[in-house]
């Protein structure tokens, strides 16, 4: 009898923590441990999405699983981004438009302005016109989309949303820049690389 | 004795020493502007008709000194004369008369703002006269008293060789003296040339025409050496001289303008929503090169106080007659700016008037920050936080 007891609590006690980890690890993306009160939501800032694997992402004509597609008929390109971001186009006059792309549970989201522009390279002037804080560091040269579009990305600040990571290009016609946080790990590569002129 | 000579002497040392200084005080020396020849045109007619000559490129203040010769046969004694307006005549001579006349007429002119193209000569003689006409042009003449002192005239028969008489200057200092001389001859060829005396043949020119009378003029200047009182010497004609021969001439002195500061223009400028290019110009160094030139501008109109800025160019001085430029950056969006144009010579600092020009209205479309709109973000042990704003 007074073994079976114990045996009865070990047991006992052995489900209640399976329980207790089971949910732990289950809430892991639930936010740091002593999230502050009024705190909506948060994310580590490298955390990587591992649900995809981003050659896979790269590639595909269809969006894959947990992926939709973006398209701007307007100004011409498309790409994939998550299924649970939600993306809000802004008009902002003069032939521009500032597309949004917001996860707002894994604190995830770029931004798109896009802004006619005439010049083959990009001035000091139009530069220091959206980014007042005029920080410019490790620049370096990449490429958008299958057409080989000639890019820059670099690491800047926003006095909003603090160290950000930029990607510019023009594009017939049009200065595209692209925003997001800096160290944003490999959710936003994947992305980019999915983008298509059409 | 002895005592009184050495007082003496040591009191009249003492007398030119105090006379000397005073003298550079009471009576300082004036600087003058250097002259210096800008170009010359020459022309000719027949049948005593008027004579255009197309005056070289002036400026303001530039001085023209035309001369022309009517050689005919008839014995008269014409009234010369310049059909073009605001000439003063210096010389009216005619040679005695002889089987051939000569008649020679001197003017000067000092340029307007807008300097002539053209000067007409008037044109004498009837139809068997030759009419021949040259200028010469010279900047840096002072333009209230160009001539130094009263020309000197002569003329004389039995030879076509014109000899400008001396001339005593007023000051000599950086004085030009300028000669003219005219022929009247039958020889029935080109106009012939002069040779002109030592010192007068830099620039030194001349024109003629032929008819039943014909008739040769020429002009030239010296620059230095020039002697007080100057005795030019003999222009002599290339063609075979004869008695029946005539010729006239007469000697100017250019004096030169006092020294002073550039005269400057502030030009029209372009300006942008935030950059602008201001334009100025020297349009007469007053004498002396400027070693400086530049702009001073603002937002203030009479630009004083301390919202005035100054540009400063040296590179490439000294700076003669020219426009000069200056691009800005980081002016304020429709915004009015004023400025003028300086420079600066040995003498002073001559400036344009102030004007004004306003920047264009800035209409970029800026990029907003729009992610996360609403929300205060916060790094947190590693992590982005949002918190509603």
């Amino acid at each position: 009898m007074r073994i079976t007891n114990f045996m009865g609590v070990l047991v006992g006690l052995l489900a209640a923590g399976g329980l207790l980890a089971f949910v732990f690890l289950n809430n892991y993306d639930s936010g740091p441990e002593n999230l502050p009160a009024d705190a909506i939501s948060a994310a580590n800032l490298s955390e990587d999405d591992k649900t995809v694997n981003p050659e896979e992402l790269a590639t595909p004509a269809d969006p894959p699983p947990g992926y939709v597609k973006y398209e701007n008929k307007k100004y011409g390109f498309s790409y994939y981004h998550s299924s649970q971001a939600a993306v809000t186009e802004y008009d902002e006059g003069g032939g521009a438009m500032t597309i949004v792309q917001e996860n707002l549970q894994k604190v995830r989201g770029l931004q798109i302005f896009i802004v006619p522009y005439a010049e083959k390279t990009i001035s000091e002037e139009r530069f220091k016109a959206d980014i007042p804080s005029g920080v410019r560091n490790n620049a370096e040269k990449t490429f958008i989309g299958k057409r080989g579009v000639e890019a820059v990305t670099f690491n800047s600040y926003d006095q909003f949303l603090g160290e950000t990571r930029e990607v510019w290009f023009i594009y017939n016609g049009h200065l595209y820049e692209v925003t997001t946080f800096r160290g944003v790990g490999d959710w936003f590569t994947p992305i980019m690389q999915t983008w298509r002129f059409l | 004795m002895k005592m009184f000579f050495k007082k003496f002497t040591s009191n009249l040392l003492h007398g030119f020493l105090i006379f000397f200084i005073v003298s550079l005080v009471i009576f300082p020396q004036v600087a003058q502007a250097a002259i210096s020849f800008v170009g010359s045109c020459e022309n000719s007619a027949i049948s005593g008709a008027d004579v255009t000559l197309t005056l070289p490129s002036m400026l303001q203040d530039d001085i023209v000194i035309v001369a022309y010769t009517v050689g005919d046969n008839d014995s008269v004694d014409f009234d010369m004369a310049m059909i073009t307006a605001g000439y003063t005549e210096v010389a009216d001579v005619h040679a005695p008369t002889d089987t051939q006349d000569v008649e020679l007429g001197v003017y000067w002119k000092v340029m307007g703002a807008l300097p002539d193209a053209e000067g007409v000569v008037d044109g004498l003689g009837g139809t068997d006269a030759a009419v021949a006409a040259v200028c010469m042009v010279f900047r840096g003449v002072d333009t209230t008293t160009p001539m130094d002192v009263t020309p000197t005239t002569d003329a004389l028969n039995n030879t076509m060789h014109p000899d400008p008489p001396s001339i005593d200057h007023n000051n000599p200092t950086g004085v030009w003296t300028v000669i003219v001389g005219a022929s009247g001859h039958s020889l029935n060829t080109a106009a012939g040339t002069y040779t002109f005396p030592t010192g007068y043949t830099t620039n030194a020119l001349e024109d003629g025409e032929i008819d039943t009378s014909d008739a040769t003029v020429g002009m030239g200047y010296r620059s230095s050496g020039v002697s007080d009182p100057e005795n030019p010497g003999v222009m002599t004609h290339s063609g075979t001289d004869s008695v029946n021969y005539v010729w006239a001439a007469a000697t100017l002195a250019l004096r030169p303008a006092a020294a002073s500061a550039p005269t400057v223009t502030s030009n029209t400028a372009s300006a942008g929503v935030s950059s602008a290019s201001l334009a100025g110009e020297i349009t007469a160094t007053g004498g002396a090169d400027a070693t400086v030139r530049g702009f001073a501008w603002g937002t203030v109109s009479t630009l004083s106080g301390g919202d005035t800025s100054t540009t400063s160019d040296t590179v490439g001085q000294p700076f003669g007659v020219g426009t000069f430029g200056q691009n800005l950056i980081n002016l304020l969006a429709n915004n009015v700016y004023y400025f003028r144009a300086y420079a600066t010579n040995a003498n002073g600092t001559g400036y344009g008037s102030i004007t004004s020009f306003t920047t264009s209205t800035d209409t970029t479309v800026r990029r907003m920050m729009r992610l996360f709109e609403g929300f205060v973000i916060k790094l947190f042990s590693g992590r982005i936080i949002l918190f509603q704003r």
